[in-house]
């Protein structure tokens, strides 16, 4: 009985000692590579202050501020869990960058969300409202980088076989862009695939 | 033979350990990685690598099925939360699931194993298993902390 509360204790007091031994690199590192992530999907800003948020938006995280636009941070539940992105929207309302940073989406399915450029290229200097196209929508299919007409939404292709996380990577986007331009974006971040 | 009883829990300990070690040092260098988030099939993943290991470290060792749950709940309750890898708030739930899960992972594998450990397919009939059940529980992803 002695040899498993032993190999706890010496385990737990490992593991606490080395969380706390890499405490300040994990740190410095993390805070690098967010900086070097927003500076990506916002491309020629170099410094950004952190932007208050109190609005009723479940999805957005957090606000980042920069001369030329905002890094908006959202998190919303995909097929498996949640999905937090950081999206680059213009001053102008139109998405400059996003990354999916953390998601835990079926591989080969969803988990493609991390990698297909293709579906992640077509929110790119795109403005609106996105929704995933479905056959007899009436939403609009410009060229990338056109702005939808006033009250229609850019439609987006989904992941092949995956359109719960095709969604939620939607909804994170739209949040990102609603709270740039003001929009009013309904969300609710317990919704599955809607 | 006494002490034998206890080797699937420490076992269990030492494998979880290993894995949260290599998960706190991955998040300090490599911010970037999305690391493993502990849901069903991880934490049933993370039991059946214990499982074979005991099997091949102490192989007949009788089970003390009073201890298998209590070490279960302590290592996945008290491990992850010192490691810094889970919220205080979720360390009930996952307290609660590594239990049950190492509990049912420790029964459905021993009984496929007496009935596998005679004839020739006997040595691989651990890591055999172990898939198995892997595989199975598939059906749970997503279902996590």
């Amino acid at each position: 009985m002695k040899k498993p509360i032993i190999a706890l204790i010496l385990a737990a007091a490992l593991l606490l000692g080395l969380c706390v031994g890499l405490d300040g690199l994990a740190v410095k590192n993390a805070e690098a590579y967010h900086l070097q992530l927003m500076q990506t999907v916002l491309p020629g800003a170099e410094e950004f202050t952190v932007e208050p948020y109190a609005g009723e938006d479940a999805n957005i995280r957090s606000v980042h501020k920069s001369d030329i636009g905002f890094v908006v941070e959202t998190s919303t539940y995909g097929y498996a869990g949640e999905i937090t992105m950081l999206i680059g929207v213009s001053n102008a309302g139109k998405v400059t960058g996003l990354v999916v940073t953390q998601a835990h989406e079926t591989i080969g399915l969803g988990g493609n969300a991390l990698t297909d450029h293709e579906f992640l290229a077509q929110f790119l200097n795109s403005a609106g409202a996105f929704e995933v196209a479905t056959s007899g929508a009436d939403a609009f299919s410009g060229a990338t980088g056109e702005a939808a007409p006033e009250g229609e939404t850019v439609a987006v292709d989904a992941i092949t076989g995956a359109t719960v996380t095709s969604k939620a990577v939607v909804r994170c986007v739209n949040s990102a862009v609603g709270f740039v331009t003001g929009a009013d974006v309904a969300t609710e971040a317990t919704s599955w695939g809607g | 033979m006494k002490d034998k009883k206890y080797t699937l829990s420490t076992v269990l300990i030492a494998v979880l350990a290993a894995v949260l070690a290599v998960m706190v040092v991955l998040r300090a260098v490599s911010p970037q990685l999305i690391l493993m988030e502990f849901d069903i099939v991880s934490i049933t993943g993370i039991c059946l690598v214990a499982l074979v290991l005991d099997h091949y470290l102490a192989p007949g060792a009788k089970r003390c099925w009073i201890c298998i749950p209590v070490f279960a709940a302590l290592s996945f309750g008290v491990l992850p939360a010192a490691a810094g890898m889970v919220a205080l708030k979720h360390v009930p739930g996952l307290a609660l699931t590594g239990c049950v899960i190492f509990t049912a992972a420790a029964w459905a594998f021993t009984s496929i194993q007496d009935r596998l450990s005679s004839g020739p397919a006997a040595k691989a009939a651990p890591i055999m298993s172990a898939l198995g059940i892997w595989l199975a529980v598939q059906a749970f992803a997503g279902i996590g902390f």
